[in-house]
């Protein structure tokens, strides 16, 4: 079964995201910050992360990122970043992200269409 | 006051002369008199108290020294461009506008300030010029706290926002089991609703973008076509409420777009709002795209109320509305063209309005490639 992480502090989105994801038969993991993210990423390693930017406690989702692909166990998993900031494109793509998507401005068909893509091709 | 006596024109009363001394040290905004020589002849209290160290001791002293300008864009004015020695020449009153005073500690102090020539008996000769600034501090914090505040209140909205719209969503999708036909319509209402306030919330951004000359320009390759239609499957319970029909028509090889992928989203989703917000019931949105060598073509027409001919030179103005359209009650901000006409300047683009009361809007973009 494929795991994807989900790094989202909002408790709304997480129950959306878990709604739609897990109906489809993946495996969620859901966690709020991004010490969480990283502690989980590396232990479970992850077929894809979902990353939220603005998180709590100090490790926002560009420190995360960063960590993530500079970590070797963690470097090659694809991260989809889901975020309200509309003018992060080139931060999070240039930390190595693979899509960029602004919340508000997407509908969670095309959100959960560009998740499951990269569970098609992305590393299993 | 020891300035009358050199301005012959000032024949004001003597026992009148303490009642205007009082008024000139009790107002809140600074005066400074200058003769034609520049010779600083009086400077009230609160020029005394803004102006600091240099204003002790100056009466009867070269203006030059007694202040230090700084023009809007942070440049220093020297004393031959000094708004007091212009007035002189052109004998005219300039102002209010807007400069910062530097003191001799080094503070600053926006003000807006004016500058007016007084004339001699024969009302032709320039004697000297009256000074007035306006201390701006306050204002100053009040726009620095505004340009701060929209980013975040529409940062702080979006969050609300994409919960319910997805929410919505969801349950319009019938994931969560069959939706009672009697709810669809309300369930649809806050959806469009939701979507409507989205705009705002990117109208408002945009908006404090602009002024604070912070625009983010983040170029990505653009599928035209996609982006289209998304933002018209957006619009469809709207559409399908207002019994209107889209057509849209893309050529199967089109180039793609390089700019920002938000800001040109922005400007699409605007436009196609407007055509299917504007339009009369079961009228028609037409979306069509052509390409040249060097240019996308979008082509966004309606079939609703129009714009007024006599209002059509103002659309592009921050915050306008056409009548008809504040009379129909139709939301609205007056935001949308502005921002977008701004963005297309920007990219080198062009919109062009062609539009005619009670008959509908063309909308023609036009985008280097």
């Amino acid at each position: 079964m494929k795991k994807i992480l989900i790094v989202e502090d909002d408790v709304r989105l997480r129950q959306i995201y878990q709604t739609m994801l897990t109906s489809d038969g993946y495996e969620v993991e859901m966690v709020s910050t991004g010490q969480e993210g990283l502690a989980k990423a590396t232990a479970v390693v992850p077929n894809l992360i979902v990353l939220d930017i603005m998180l709590p406690g100090g490790m926002n989702g560009f420190d995360l990122l960063e960590q993530l692909k500079r970590n070797p166990t963690t470097q090659q998993i694809p991260v989809v970043v889901l975020t309200n900031l509309d003018n992060a494109r080139s931060t999070v793509t240039s930390i190595g992200a693979e899509e960029y998507i602004v919340k508000t401005n997407t509908s969670i068909d095309d959100v959960i269409k560009k998740i499951k893509n990269y569970l098609q091709d992305g590393v299993s | 006051m020891f300035w009358f006596h050199r301005s012959s024109h000032l024949n004001t009363p003597p026992d009148q002369k303490p009642v205007l001394s009082t008024v000139l040290e009790a107002i809140s905004d600074g005066i400074v008199v200058v003769s034609v020589d520049g010779i600083v002849q009086m400077v009230n209290g609160y020029a005394r108290t803004l102006l600091g160290a240099r204003a002790k001791d100056v009466v009867g002293k070269p203006i030059f020294g007694l202040f230090t300008l700084e023009n809007e864009k942070g440049v220093l004015v020297s004393p031959e461009n000094a708004p007091w020695r212009r007035v002189l020449e052109q004998k005219k009153s300039i102002g209010p506008a807007q400069y910062t005073i530097v003191k001799t500690d080094g503070g600053k102090t926006p003000i807006a300030l004016s500058v007016s020539p007084f004339f001699g008996q024969d009302e032709k000769t320039v004697e000297g010029v009256v000074i007035a600034f306006e201390d701006k501090t306050t204002e100053e914090e009040v726009e620095q706290m505004k340009t701060k505040f929209i980013p975040f209140a529409a940062h702080q909205l979006r969050t609300p926002l994409g919960s319910i719209r997805w929410n919505t969503e969801i349950i319009l999708s019938g994931k969560l089991g069959i939706v009672p036909p009697y709810l669809i319509d309300t369930i649809t209402t806050v959806y469009d609703s939701t979507q409507q306030m989205i705009r705002l919330v990117n109208d408002l951004l945009n908006l404090s973008r602009i002024d604070e000359g912070k625009i983010p320009n983040d170029p990505v390759d653009i599928d035209v076509a996609v982006v289209i239609r998304s933002v018209v499957k957006e619009m469809q319970t709207l559409v399908e409420k207002r019994a209107l029909t889209t057509e849209v028509t893309v050529p199967d090889v089109l180039p793609k777009l390089r700019l920002d992928a938000s800001r040109f989203r922005d400007v699409i989703q605007n436009i196609v709002s407007n055509a299917v917000k504007f339009n009369m019931p079961g009228g028609k949105v037409t979306i069509s795209v052509t390409s040249s060598e060097d240019h996308i073509e979008i082509l966004i027409a309606d079939t609703g109320m129009g714009i007024p001919q006599i209002e059509q030179k103002q659309i592009f103005e921050k915050f306008f509305r056409a009548a008809n359209a504040v009379a129909n009650q139709t939301e609205g901000t007056g935001l949308g063209l502005y921002v977008i006409k701004y963005y297309m300047d920007e990219w080198g683009g062009s919109i062009i309005l062609d539009s005619e009361e009670n008959k509908g809007t063309t909308v023609r973009l036009s985008f280097p490639i």
